[in-house]
């Protein structure tokens, strides 16, 4: 009987492991369908002979959605986003109320102190029904009036435009869901399957380093050439 | 304390037993004299009756004589009138029986009223015994037949309406004791300090910040230094104050935001957020919202006594006066000192007891009215006091004054506690 060697087995199983190209091209398209790189999604669409999945159809408008919230169009991109999903904001409460912060930081951005009280105190706007476990953003979002320069403040991370971004984000998967909700399909899950595959690997390696193996390749995300790291772990040594 | 509230309900108990008496009184006295009411009433009913009778007839004669019938008549008529101007023998008997009885119940009344009487000055008999009245044993009356200690304690109420604000009253005192002028200045500047702040305490409870504010910004720096939260409080409570008024200020108060909360962004970063997010409910009113609590007039009394104590503190002055910190002690001392008047008394150690500076029993103060440590000499084993005081030796260690010589020889004395030997003379007072 052959004996159990944990510290020479795995990299012989990694290497051994056959990586098939289709695979990589609809975890490629998958992420580009699911984040609405749209243009990106048709060119990698005709080079690799992939198809799309269900969420093709709703790239252009989830686009476009993404886009106004990124440029601060957050009115613009609620207003869109109604028209194509009705029922939206009814069920995700959270979402909602992130816009609606995102609309009031907008207005304080512009310098329009009346508009952005006259916001904040309007029943439409439905701040102060917010959940109490929310309730400290708004107070963060209102702090930002107490100053002149509010992007300096303790709460200035909210003016910046990786705030914008991460909306958008929720935007993106809001919408993902309400279309999944329509189309009754439980096929497609609503992150990007090659985000869900990272966070496995960093758990594996994570785990491995714990169990004192150290005898593999690892995937170095941090990596300057991120290109040249990623196709040499797949391609093993 | 257990001998006061004894000595509390037993007054009580023996009021309540006098004041029930009296309430039973009052109900039995209520019902008879509405009784003897009703029987005056009746009683002047029937001889407005029966006097109304005696008219009607001698009506009813004069009208007869103007008759031009005959004289038999007439003769008839005269005879009648006699009879009716009397009352019957039963009707006297009546109104006799009712006085009677009348004079009878308030007769009754008047006893009973008399036997409470005795109840009534039981109750001084109980007070007497319970409570002491004479408090000459607790008191060194001769201290005040010093002019000097007259003159400290007349000196000490004036501050004390100095601090209050009432300078007018501490000029009259000052002027019907003839206190020096010297003493007279002192009084004035060193209450000045306090009297201000006094003043603005007295402001910030009636809702007026303006003095606080401007104090607080001028010595804003040494509030920092010393970690204070008034500075910062006083302008949450003005911020405050301008929102409640209502939409039509409330880009007063975001301009006061951002002229004053900027200092304090790093340190109340979450308090601050908390206070702008009170705008959001100002449609509704914020007596509809989690920031009610602003409206109420406790949120001022308590920042007006953080102020005070701050504002003591940092001025390096007391809170109280001199005159209220030894009255509050001394009440709380007086029960304790009344306790051991018997033992005093039956062992003759009156004379004792006036002759030194301390007082015969520990009493315990609160907290607040402890300033200074007290040291007891490890060799005597007793406290130190004025005339007695405590000696820091060369080698660190410290014993009383009366110890000190009695250690010494010559000039050389031996530590109690070291081996190291010094020079008596070299040890120094210490103050603690």
């Amino acid at each position: 009987m052959a004996e159990y060697r944990p510290s020479t087995s795995w990299p012989h199983r990694m290497m051994s492991f056959q990586c098939r190209q289709a695979d990589l091209n609809r975890l490629v398209m998958n992420y580009l369908v699911t984040e609405g790189y749209q243009e990106a999604a048709k060119r990698f669409m005709t080079e690799a002979s992939v198809k799309p999945g269900p969420h093709m159809d709703t790239i252009g408008d989830r686009l476009r959605i993404q886009d106004a919230v990124r440029v601060g169009q957050v009115k613009y991109a609620m207003d869109l986003a109604t028209r194509i999903y009705p029922r939206l904001f009814e069920t995700d409460n959270y979402v909602f109320f992130h816009m609606q912060q995102l609309r009031l930081i907008e207005m304080i951005r512009d310098q329009k102190m009346e508009k952005a009280l006259k916001f904040a105190q309007s029943k439409a706007a439905g701040f102060s029904k917010v959940d109490p476990s929310h309730y400290h953003e708004v107070e963060r979002t209102m702090g930002l009036l107490a100053f002149d320069r509010p992007e300096y403040s303790p709460y200035g991370e909210l003016m910046y435009y990786s705030y914008r971004q991460k909306v958008a984000g929720e935007m993106n998967a809001a919408m993902l869901r309400c279309h999944e909700d329509e189309s009754k399909s439980k096929e497609e899950p609503m992150e990007p399957r090659m985000m869900f595959l990272i966070k496995l690997i960093l758990w594996a390696q994570a785990k491995l380093d714990r169990e004192g193996f150290t005898d593999y390749h690892k995937l170095d995300l941090g990596h300057a050439d991120f290109e040249e790291e990623f196709r040499r772990s797949f391609q093993g040594f | 304390m257990d001998s006061e509230s004894l000595a509390c309900s037993s007054v009580e108990k023996d009021l309540t037993r006098v004041v029930s008496k009296l309430e039973q009184l009052h109900e039995n006295a209520e019902a008879d004299i509405g009784d003897i009411a009703t029987q005056m009433s009746e009683l002047v009913e029937v001889l407005s009756r029966a006097e109304q009778l005696v008219t009607t007839l001698n009506s009813s004669t004069q009208v007869s004589q103007d008759d031009p019938m005959g004289d038999a008549v007439s003769m008839q008529v005269e005879t009648e009138p006699t009879a009716p101007q009397r009352l019957t023998e039963r009707q006297v008997e009546s109104v006799r029986n009712a006085l009677a009885r009348c004079h009878e119940r308030v007769q009754k009344l008047s006893t009973e009223h008399r036997d409470l009487h005795g109840s009534i000055s039981k109750i001084g008999k109980a007070i007497d015994r319970n409570f002491s009245a004479d408090f000459s044993s607790t008191m060194r009356v001769d201290v005040l037949q010093d002019e000097e200690n007259l003159m400290l304690l007349n000196k000490a109420i004036a501050k004390h309406y100095c601090r209050q604000g009432m300078d007018d009253v501490a000029r009259t005192l000052i002027r019907e004791c003839k206190m020096s002028p010297e003493h007279a200045q002192d009084v004035f500047d060193s209450e000045r300090e306090f009297a201000d702040i006094y003043g603005i305490w007295v402001k910030i409870q009636k809702r007026d910040l303006t003095d606080a504010l401007k104090w607080a910004k001028m010595y804003s720096q040494q509030l920092s230094d010393r970690h204070s939260l008034i500075e910062f409080r006083l302008h949450r409570m003005r911020f405050m104050q301008l929102v409640s008024y209502g939409l039509d200020s409330q880009r007063e108060a975001i301009s006061y935001a951002r002229l004053n909360f900027k200092k304090f962004a790093v340190r109340y970063e979450h308090e601050i957020a908390n206070l702008m997010a009170s705008f959001i409910y100002l449609p509704s009113g914020l007596e509809n919202s989690p920031y009610k609590h602003f409206l109420g007039q406790e949120k001022w009394t308590e920042l007006s006594f953080i102020f005070l104590k701050d504002a003591c503190q940092l001025l390096g002055i007391s809170k109280n006066s001199a005159l209220s910190v030894v009255v509050n002690a001394g009440c709380t001392a007086l029960p304790a000192l009344l306790n051991i008047k018997q033992v005093m008394q039956s062992r003759q150690v009156l004379g004792m007891w006036n002759g030194c500076d301390e007082l015969p029993i520990e009493i315990d103060l609160q907290p607040e009215f402890r300033f200074h440590s007290i040291f007891a000499c490890p060799i005597l084993r007793q406290q130190t006091s004025e005339d007695n005081p405590p000696k820091k030796l060369t080698c660190g260690h410290v014993i009383s004054n009366d110890a000190l010589h009695k250690l010494s020889v010559g000039h050389i004395l031996k530590c109690p506690y070291c081996p190291v030997e010094q020079n008596a003379e070299e040890a120094v007072r210490i103050y603690f």
